[in-house]
């Protein structure tokens, strides 16, 4: 299904097919009167075909921005994108209109991401008659039945659905073009914790037989760690670790992630949580120029943080981490005994 | 404490309204116009727009022909029901003609004000940027006009009639019907389906028709109802100055203004002219009124 002609098979040292990536990402947003506020640090990101890779962090770390900028939506201020072989930015609007359909955003607010005078029918439609589609209506109830929402509810608007509902009806959108990559930008955030659930099964079906990329934006640890089979830990703007789902929670190697998971709350875990380092207070502002924007919160750090940015380098196969003093993998287990 | 200065800062936010929680005209809630309100205004319309259509084939003397038999007919007198004006002419019929021309500029100069407004109002709030200031500058030039002093200049300048009425008016109220479409659309432009639909290769002009312009039309035609009366309003008063529709033809305006010498023995001539008007005004107001709280869209439904 997916468009060989657009993403051709574009292979890493690892020899796996990558159908977005991005290479030195700055996304920049303007303040009237001052320097612009530079909300992502030159990242550098693949996304390789039929994965899902998490994308975590603290509110304002970019995670958004980075997402909205593969996309292009807005293009980035600098750095490389590309769908599989395709280079996105310097497109003019024009062009890059073309290749749109192959890349999809599903929101956090299931309310503001529907047109409000629109039924849920005529909203997936849309994409379908855009596109020429011989049978946008027959396709559109396909869809909507394929994410579990049927023909009478596909009558009503999105003020008549429930939040739920309309995370569906977007989903349904999302794929109703054939996309190669869809971004997921904290699709379940806005839901109810039964809902999620089943919006997170729904996702990963879609994925599954719509020959799905995904990258999935989130806050929530472990959301991204069910759905994720690589996970990315942002902050400040800048990717600190990235490894495969199951290597990063068990055996974290740098201490923002450390600090994350001992974040998340534990049914069997003792009361008392090992505070790793949440004493330190949270850098808003970007971070100081040189050092390691986590320096001053981390638990382990030294003169070299302060002074000198880590590079993102590969400390074992497929774990990579931005630290001068990574955690040793046999030091830690304690912190997560009871997962 | 802080919620109650809170609620306290935002009575003052709009001087003249009434105290939040109370009733206005009518004792009716805050919550809409009731619905025997709905049902007189709509009655009253209905009936003058009959009237005004059918004229032509109903059983009244003509508008413009003097009785020369019955000057300054008092009401209900044989052959005249309303009575006749000081030059014997039909006060029903004189009515009924003048419903045309109001109805006709109320509706002729806000479909204008709409065709010209809304595009621009639509386009400034769509594209920001240079659009937008060179859309809204104009906006606030024409807004910053009196309009009375505006339509008496165009009427000596074009001529009065019918049609300067109404291109007057329609250009006048343009700019106010702008800054509703406009203030509309950039309360969606910002929202995710928008951003969903340029993300899904949609052009502007796609994106204008099909997701803004559905949420815009609302909001423009309840403004649009209200403007109405303020044109029925506007012709009147150019009417009642001699400056809008000429004699013979009728106009309530112009039947005030020439009525108006002999208010001491005839006060009918101007009294019915006078409460047809302030009638339909008000049925116009709640109109306008029950169809903004209708459609408005709940959103906080979720």
């Amino acid at each position: 299904m997916t468009d060989t002609a657009t993403a051709p098979a574009v292979r890493d040292s690892s020899g796996d097919d990558i159908v977005l990536s991005a290479k030195g990402l700055v996304v920049e947003y303007p303040v009237p009167g001052k320097k612009p506020v530079r909300a992502v640090h030159g990242i550098d990101i693949e996304l390789r075909r039929g994965e899902t890779l998490g994308l975590v962090g603290e509110s304002g770390c970019g995670k958004s921005s980075t997402g909205r900028a593969l996309v292009m939506l807005p293009p980035p201020t600098e750095g490389e994108v590309m769908l599989g072989d395709l280079r996105l930015d310097g497109l003019s609007q024009k062009q890059l209109r073309k290749h749109r359909k192959e890349l999809q955003l599903i929101f956090q607010d299931p309310i503001s991401s529907l047109n409000p005078r629109r039924t849920a029918l005529e909203i997936v439609m849309e994409p379908l008659t855009f596109l020429k589609h011989p049978k946008p209506k027959e396709r559109a109830l396909e869809l909507l039945q394929e994410v579990g929402v049927d023909a009478a509810m596909a009558k009503r608007k999105p003020h008549q659905l429930s939040g739920g509902q309309c995370q569906r009806v977007s989903i349904a959108r999302g794929v109703a073009q054939q996309p190669s990559v869809i971004i997921c930008d904290e699709p379940v955030s806005a839901l109810d914790v039964s809902v999620q659930a089943q919006v997170l099964n729904l996702l990963e079906r879609m994925k599954d037989e719509h020959d799905l990329s995904l990258v999935f934006i989130s806050h929530d640890l472990a959301v991204v760690k069910n759905i994720s089979d690589r996970v990315a830990v942002m902050y400040l703007g800048r990717i600190v670790e990235l490894a495969g789902s199951e290597d990063i929670y068990q055996h974290p190697r740098h201490h923002y992630t450390a600090l994350l998971l001992s974040s998340i709350p534990q049914p069997n875990r003792p009361e008392k949580l090992q505070d790793v380092a949440n004493e330190g207070e949270i850098a808003t502002s970007p971070a100081p120029s040189g050092g390691c924007p986590f320096a001053a919160r981390c638990p382990a750090a030294t003169e070299i943080c302060r002074t000198v940015m880590p590079p993102l380098a590969e400390i074992t196969p497929g774990h990579r981490v931005a630290c001068h003093h990574p955690i040793p993998v046999e030091a830690e287990p304690d912190l997560r005994s009871a997962s | 404490m802080s919620f109650t200065t809170k609620t306290t800062s935002q009575r003052t936010v709009v001087p003249g309204s009434p105290p939040i929680g109370g009733r206005g005209l009518l004792g009716r809630s805050r919550k809409g116009v009731p619905p025997w309100a709905v049902t007189i205004s709509v009655g009253w319309l209905v009936l003058l727009m009959a009237g005004a259509l059918l004229l032509p084939v109903l059983p009244l003397p003509d508008p413009s022909r003097s009785d020369y038999a019955a000057i300054m007919a008092p009401m209900f007198s044989p052959g005249h029901i309303l009575g006749t004006d000081e030059v014997g002419r039909d006060i029903l019929a004189r009515l009924l003609s003048g419903a045309q021309v109001s109805l006709f500029v109320g509706v002729a100069s806000i479909a204008l004000a709409v065709v010209l407004g809304a595009p621009m109002g639509i386009l400034a709030g769509y594209f920001g940027g240079w659009a937008n200031r060179f859309i809204v500058a104009g906006l606030d030039i024409v807004l910053s006009f009196p309009n009375l002093v505006a339509l008496i200049a165009l009427s000596l300048f074009l001529g009065p009639g019918l049609w300067t009425i109404v291109v007057g008016i329609g250009i006048i109220a343009s700019a106010p019907v702008a800054r509703v479409a406009r203030s509309a659309t950039l309360t969606f432009v910002n929202r995710d389906f928008v951003t969903a639909a340029r993300g899904m290769g949609f052009g502007h002009a796609r994106i204008i028709v099909r997701e803004i312009l559905p949420n815009v039309v609302v909001p423009v035609l309840a403004y649009a109802i209200v403007v109405i009366a303020v044109a029925i309003v506007a012709e009147a008063s150019l009417s009642f100055l001699g400056l809008g529709i000429q004699p013979p033809d009728a106009s309530w305006g112009s039947m005030m203004g020439t009525g108006r010498a002999k208010l001491t023995q005839a006060p009918h001539i101007v009294l019915l002219p006078a409460f047809t008007m302030a009638l339909s005004i008000l049925a116009i107001n709640f109109l306008a009124e029950h169809f903004a709280k209708r459609f408005d869209i709940k959103e906080s439904a979720l």
